[in-house]
């Protein structure tokens, strides 16, 4: 043990804080060194000295002046004006604006939104598809002619009877074989 | 309430906390002087360790719903004090600074001669006292905290920790350089 670990461990050898094998380092370090006895006696001297340093009691107006303290604190705190008080950490005034410039965004950005033609695409039929109004109707050329007609009824029926088709058949360019005839 | 002694601090707290004023009237019965005596020793000046208590013990009042039962009473009164003592110092550094930036080249600090006789046998202990707290001045801040609570409020290493915030082995080491440069002051 050397001179700097003798001194770190000096509180600990006091206060008995230190394992057997250091300990025993110690003392034989304190053996070797008369300097270290001295300073281990000074230090315990300095604790015994510190430890028995007289006792400061509080002034006798101690209590009263805390009373007096406490009762200011409350009143200050009951008088605190509305502008001090916050919400969220923001003034009242301050809040407000932001507030209202919030409302603000929402209501701009709901305004630019699309208000039609978005479906959120889902496993479920209801897709919304589009087509070009003007295409021609494409015959598949290895069916034949007699083949298609399956309805024997006109478009215009099928809109009167069915009114929960899923499609507007005229806005999608839709043409039953009969209305071509 | 006639028997606040059978009451830990904690449970006073919890009672004061709940709205039982006389609860914080025996917390501040129980450590009004113990916070004197750290502060003083701190400050070394009686008049504003009474001030720096009453803010502490203030604050303990106003700030009462900012405990939580997770640390000791003891523990967060401490820090409280600690932190308003150290304020209080960094403001007399201040202070000095502007004073003597305020300063003129004809201006000299005088030092007022100690008129009082030699002490006596029978005041030794006293002046012994007197040379430690002057020396505990002397003691950096960091050094001069951790040594007050330990050999004269005489806590234990851990409560300190807590108090000052700093891990428990730097609060050790600091106690044992603070013990020898105390020791090496009081030889000079």
């Amino acid at each position: 043990m050397d001179r700097y670990q003798f001194e770190d461990c000096l509180s600990d050898y006091i206060e008995n804080n230190l394992g057997p094998s250091k300990r025993k380092e110690f003392e034989e370090y304190l053996k070797a060194h008369s300097s270290g006895e001295e300073l281990v006696d000074s230090v315990c001297e300095l604790m015994d000295s510190m430890k028995s340093m007289s006792e400061i009691k509080a002034s006798p107006d101690f209590m009263g002046k805390l009373q007096q303290r406490i009762e200011a604190e409350k009143n200050r705190l009951l008088l605190q004006s509305p502008e001090k008080r916050t919400y969220l950490g923001f003034a009242p005034f301050h809040l407000g604006i932001m507030v209202v410039v919030l409302v603000g965004l929402i209501f701009v950005g709901m305004e630019l939104l699309p208000t039609n033609g978005i479906k959120i695409p889902t496993a479920q039929p209801n897709i919304e598809l589009s087509f070009p109004q003007d295409l021609p109707v494409p015959v598949p050329p290895d069916i034949k002619k007699d083949e298609m007609v399956t309805l024997e009824q006109d478009s215009s029926a099928i809109k009167d009877q069915d009114t929960k088709a899923p499609f507007d058949l005229d806005k999608r360019g839709a043409t039953f074989v009969k209305d071509q005839k | 309430m006639a028997n606040q002694f059978q009451f830990t601090d904690e449970e006073l707290m919890a009672r004061f906390q709940s709205g039982d004023e006389n609860a914080y009237n025996e917390l501040v019965f129980r450590y009004r002087d113990r916070l004197i005596n750290f502060i003083y020793r701190f400050v070394n000046d009686m008049e504003q360790a009474e001030d720096i208590v009453q803010d502490t013990l203030t604050k303990v009042f106003t700030h009462r719903h900012y405990y939580k039962e997770i640390a000791k009473v003891s523990t967060w009164i401490y820090t409280i004090a600690g932190n308003y003592a150290k304020t209080e110092l960094r403001k007399r550094k201040r202070r000095k600074i502007t004073q003597l930036s305020h300063m003129g080249k004809e201006d000299k600090v005088y030092e007022i001669p100690d008129t009082e006789q030699e002490p006596d046998i029978g005041v030794h202990v006293q002046f012994s006292e007197q040379k430690i707290q002057n020396a505990l001045q002397s003691l950096p801040s960091h050094f001069r905290s951790p040594i007050i609570l330990r050999d004269i409020q005489e806590l234990s290493y851990e409560d300190i920790s807590k108090i000052l915030d700093v891990p428990l082995g730097t609060v050790k080491s600091r106690i044992n350089r603070a013990r020898q440069q105390l020791k090496s002051k009081l030889k000079e």
